[in-house]
């Protein structure tokens, strides 16, 4: 239901637009209305069917590729469309999920109700079946309109195929590859208790919660708190996120967060040359994403560890597959098993795992550089800007010169280039501490006939290999105000350069006094006044104070 | 009032093994006598094509010494010998920034595409050349456009309408034969042709989605607006690709369905992408055949291509910056062969074309190609002298076998030509200086 607004309320808003530069939009800034559409990402996509139609259901067909920006996936969705051929591979993947969740043996149940045999259209049956469905699907209550066109879709299959089950499939086939399945859209409504106030609607925040804490579509205790309305109470907020973070299922949605952050999908193009690393394959690939994965669920959720051990922890999971690539032989019954390192391994933390240093290197050959700014980007939040258009890198690619004789000696030497020497004073103490493991993430001492240097210096620190690397990360402020950046952008699709910094440096506050636990990350950000305010379209140039934005701003509830 | 403040100022046996058996004769009744219409005297269309390799040529072995028709054939340019008549050399070409950064392989071919260097790194400004021509002859056909690429990676196509949503390419022989002769294929020369009633019913199913477009747009500002406004002509499109099903295909004398191919292996391997590559373009010469679709965009490999040689563990990105230039040879000699690779490819991609007879000629004579890289010295980054090459007869009016070269003028006017030729013409294109109404002259027959 739109309410109406008065014409003072109008004119304050269009003047607010005209500070902030909005163009053409016929929906002014404050307006309610859509105030964010993401695309779903394939592994949304993907928990959300099992959710609704069950584990079983195969998804087969090819997603359209997630695009990254700063560093996330997630807000790389933000401003993702459906190409034409997307749209012809939604529509398959849709079809072949929905007819087997209607398939024979299934139907039955999943319908819920019995239309006549005589194949005829019960048209109180798929209302039923459509609501209950499209709740999950959409997120929120199908409209009058919405319901009456999937009938009418529903009705004319039915009476053509004869086939009840078969139309249910087609209307909800259809309703997978519409704009309001196939983006989380973000709406805003005007405040009941302050007509210049728009906040997001329940369904909107239960949507926002599902995806955050479970990497999913919004379960029906959540749409039934937004549809009562006690998502907006404070109280209400709380419940719903005692019970979300404290389910298993809130694994689901950290390995997301950090599938996310660590680039893993990056691993579907990863390839290594089979003459030097006989021993990768897509099992190691998949083996070693689970590792870290593992790694990171039981240190900040099992054990609510600190967020900055996981750069120092030598406790990891293994299988078989990558007991051979650590060369440990694997001696349990179960899949997987807890290890904890050696120390003549040199390793620590999730930067030393298969996962990190295969990732991060080249086909045949590690790489210090890549390492060095994939730890910069990933973990510190910063970008490597390209390197000078005409770098002279003879000295690199000198393997004859009889002072240079290791990669380590080249590289620095290289950087000494003025030009190059911005970047590499910030990229080599990074990448080349894990000079010690090679394209595979295998251990080793020499290189040739020369033991491998991994001794460094930041900012008049020494530290040394790996386990120094990790300690200095661990120790790195950045490290943690990164990670919060990262959890901000995941969660809102906003980056966090751009985005609410006071909101951001509350909720860093509150995670560091809470000794970095990500459990109190996640309720301080949730339960911060601004997180749920619907994201406003971009000032013209960073830095502006945007007038509307006190109008946006919800206020409290229930205050203290 | 809020203060911003930052913290911050601180088939192997695909298609059996066997190469595609061309023409047949019985089917050639469909044709009018000059073999370039149809019975009922539609002409058949020509069809346009961009094949894009990472990593440009080396400065020294792709330039022909000689100008004008029937240049000299350079060392890198060996692997299209026997097409030279057919294939259109462009030097000295080049992209003008405008005031913009030069952003490291990803620049040329932004420029290339849509007409003007990009602002932001890894989006492009506007919309890609080839959906315009596409939009223009590639209508009434199931695919407005087909993406391809050998190198695994779907994100790896130069398609686009606009920010950055890249039409996705398909990324093995298996995706790619599914997508075109998979569920929804009608065989053009099949005897007997009925509707499929599923797929009126999936007609009606569209319009409501196309239904909820007018509520939607109600309520979305203006840069979502965009967005939902692409996803809804990706619906039309679809109709539109329904509408043609409804419709008995019109007979391709030319088309053969291949046989379906089997899941390939997909490495980095200078071999493997370039087998893979064979069997992809072998499929797409079909598609193009039975009328599949009229437009497409080929990726051999990403602008920081990381193809290596067997046996060497240095892919070719890192070759172009490492590797010295050998005293003697003049040039990067690991970088030169990755190169001769990469030509390779684009040229095996000409001969599957070439391979189709169709009418009194063969599919690459009905065809225009533009290949294209992103520069012109990977070792330097160089958006100067970008290799462009235009391919095939566009029903006569091409007249191939020529190298012209300039001194820097913007690749623009290849790709306004390529359109002209591929009977999309396009008046002007480009924008800033790049911006050009002067198609490449010596070209046109």
């Amino acid at each position: 239901m739109k309410l109406a607004w008065s014409t003072a309320t109008r004119a304050l808003l269009s003047t607010a637009c005209l500070l902030t530069a909005c163009a053409d939009a016929d929906r002014v800034i404050g307006d309610p209305g859509i105030a964010s559409m993401r695309r779903l990402t394939e592994s949304e996509y993907r928990h959300t069917v099992a959710d609704i139609f069950g584990q079983e259901i195969e998804i087969r067909g090819r997603f359209e590729p997630d695009v990254r920006e700063h560093g996330l996936n997630a807000l790389g969705t933000a401003n993702l469309t459906i190409t034409p051929s997307g749209f012809e591979q939604y529509y398959a993947i849709a079809a072949s999920v929905t007819s087997q969740a209607f398939d024979e043996a299934r139907a039955a149940s999943a319908l819920g109700c019995s239309p006549p045999a005589d194949g005829a259209f019960d048209a109180n049956c798929a209302t039923r079946v459509l609501e209950r469905y499209g709740r999950r699907l959409l997120r929120r209550p199908l409209d009058d309109a919405e319901l009456a066109t999937y009938l009418k879709l529903a009705g004319e299959t039915v009476d053509t195929f004869g086939d009840f089950a078969y139309g249910m499939r087609q209307a909800l086939a259809v309703m997978m590859t519409s704009p309001d399945f196939l983006f989380r859209i973000e709406r805003a409504e005007r405040h009941p208790d302050d007509p210049r106030a728009i906040r997001l609607d329940a369904y909107s925040k239960a949507t926002r919660l599902a995806f955050l804490l479970w990497n999913t579509t919004p379960d029906d205790a959540l749409l039934s708190a937004a549809e009562s309305g006690v998502l907006h109470t404070e109280a209400g907020l709380r419940e719903q996120l005692e019970r979300l973070t404290t389910s298993p299922r809130l694994s689901d949605g950290v390995r997301a967060l950090f599938r996310d952050i660590l680039q893993l999908d990056q691993f579907s193009n990863v390839t290594k040359d089979a003459s030097l690393y006989p021993k990768f394959s897509q099992v190691v690939a998949s083996s070693a994403q689970e590792e870290t994965l593992r790694t990171i669920v039981h240190h900040l959720l099992t054990q609510d560890g600190d967020y900055r051990e996981l750069f120092t922890t030598n406790e990891t999971f293994i299988d078989r597959s990558l007991a051979a690539v650590y060369r440990t032989r694997y001696r349990f019954d179960e899949e997987w098993s807890r290890y904890t390192f050696p120390d003549s391994e040199e390793r620590a933390g999730i930067v030393s795992q298969i996962s990190f240093l295969t990732l991060h290197s080249h086909p045949g050959e590690s790489s210090p550089t890549k390492r060095g700014v994939a730890i910069n980007e990933i973990f510190r939040c910063e970008e490597t800007p390209d390197p000078p258009a005409n770098v002279d890198f003879s000295i690199i690619q000198d393997t004859e010169n009889p002072e240079l004789t290791t990669r380590r000696k080249r590289l620095l030497a290289h950087s000494e280039d003025p030009s190059c020497a911005g970047c590499h004073k910030k990229l080599d103490p990074l990448g080349l501490p894990l000079d010690r493991f090679d394209a595979l993430g295998q251990h080793r001492r020499l290189e040739g006939s020369e033991p491998i240097d991994v001794s460094l210096e930041l900012e008049g620190v020494g530290y040394e290999g790996a386990t120094g690397l990790g300690s200095a990360l661990a120790n790195d402020p950045q490290v943690s105000h990164c990670f919060v950046d990262h959890v901000y952008g995941y969660a809102t699709g906003s980056w966090a350069e751009t985005g609410d910094q006071e909101m951001i440096e509350e909720v860093y506050s509150s995670f560091s006094e809470r000794g970095h636990r990500l459990r109190a990350l996640l309720s301080a950000l949730i339960t911060h006044p601004d997180f749920f305010r619907p994201n406003v379209p971009a000032p013209a140039s960073r830095g502006e104070t945007t007038a509307s934005l006190t109008s946006n701003r919800e206020p409290l509830e229930n205050p203290k | 009032m809020k203060q911003k403040f930052t913290r911050r100022s601180v088939l192997r046996g695909a298609l059996m093994g066997t190469s595609i058996t061309v023409g047949i004769p019985v089917l050639d009744a469909f044709l009018g006598r000059s073999g370039v219409a149809f019975a009922d005297g539609t002409p058949i269309p020509i069809r346009f094509a961009t094949y894009f390799w990472g990593l440009g040529l080396t400065p020294g072995r792709w330039v022909p010494k000689t100008l004008g028709a029937d240049y000299d054939t350079m060392p890198e340019l060996a692997s299209l010998e026997s097409l030279k008549s057919k294939v259109s050399v462009f030097s000295g070409f080049r992209v003008l920034l405008d005031g913009r950064p030069n952003y490291q392989h990803w620049t040329g071919q932004g420029a290339v595409m849509t007409g003007n260097a990009p602002t932001i790194n890894r989006k492009f400004d506007g919309t890609s050349f080839d959906t315009l021509i596409a939009d223009r002859i590639g209508t009434g056909v199931r695919f407005r456009s087909i993406e391809f690429t050998p190198f695994g990676k779907a994100s790896l196509s130069y398609s686009t309408r606009g920010n950055s949503n890249f039409n996705p390419a398909e990324t093995t022989p298996l995706s790619l034969y599914q997508r075109i002769f998979g569920d929804g294929f009608q065989d053009p020369n099949s005897p007997t042709w009925t509707p499929d009633p599923a797929i009126i019913l999936r007609k009606s199913a569209l319009s409501a989605v196309s239904e909820q477009r007018r509520a939607l747009m109600r309520e979305v500002g203006s840069e979502d607006r965009q967005r939902l406004d692409q996803y809804f002509s990706s619906v039309r499109e679809t109709e539109e690709q329904l509408a043609v099903l409804l419709e008995r295909p019109a007979p391709a004398q030319a088309c053969v369905v291949p046989k379906p191919v089997t899941e390939e292996n997909i490495a980095k391997k200078s071999t493997t992408v370039l087998a893979n590559n064979k069997l992809m373009s072998r499929l797409i010469a079909m598609a193009l055949a039975c009328n599949q679709t009229r437009v497409v965009n080929g990726v051999f490999t990403g602008a920081t291509s990381e193809m290596y040689l067997p046996g060497d563990s240095k892919i070719y990105h890192l070759h172009t910056h490492d590797e010295a230039v050998d005293e003697k040879l003049g040039y990067q000699p690991n970088s030169a062969r990755l190169a001769e690779a990469s030509i390779q490819g684009f040229a095996d991609f000409l001969h599957e074309l070439e391979l189709v007879r169709e009418g009194d000629g063969t599919l690459l004579d009905r065809m225009i190609v533009l290949g294209y890289s992103d520069t012109g010295y990977a070792k330097i980054h160089s958006t100067d002298n970008i290799p462009l090459f235009l391919a095939g007869g566009a029903g006569g009016r091409h007249r191939g076998g020529m190298h012209v070269t300039s001194s820097g003028d913007p690749v623009t006017r290849v790709a306004l030509t390529a359109a002209n030729l591929a009977g999309a013409p396009l008046g002007s294109w480009g924008r800033g200086s790049m911006e050009t109404a002067n198609v490449v002259g010596e070209v046109i027959a």
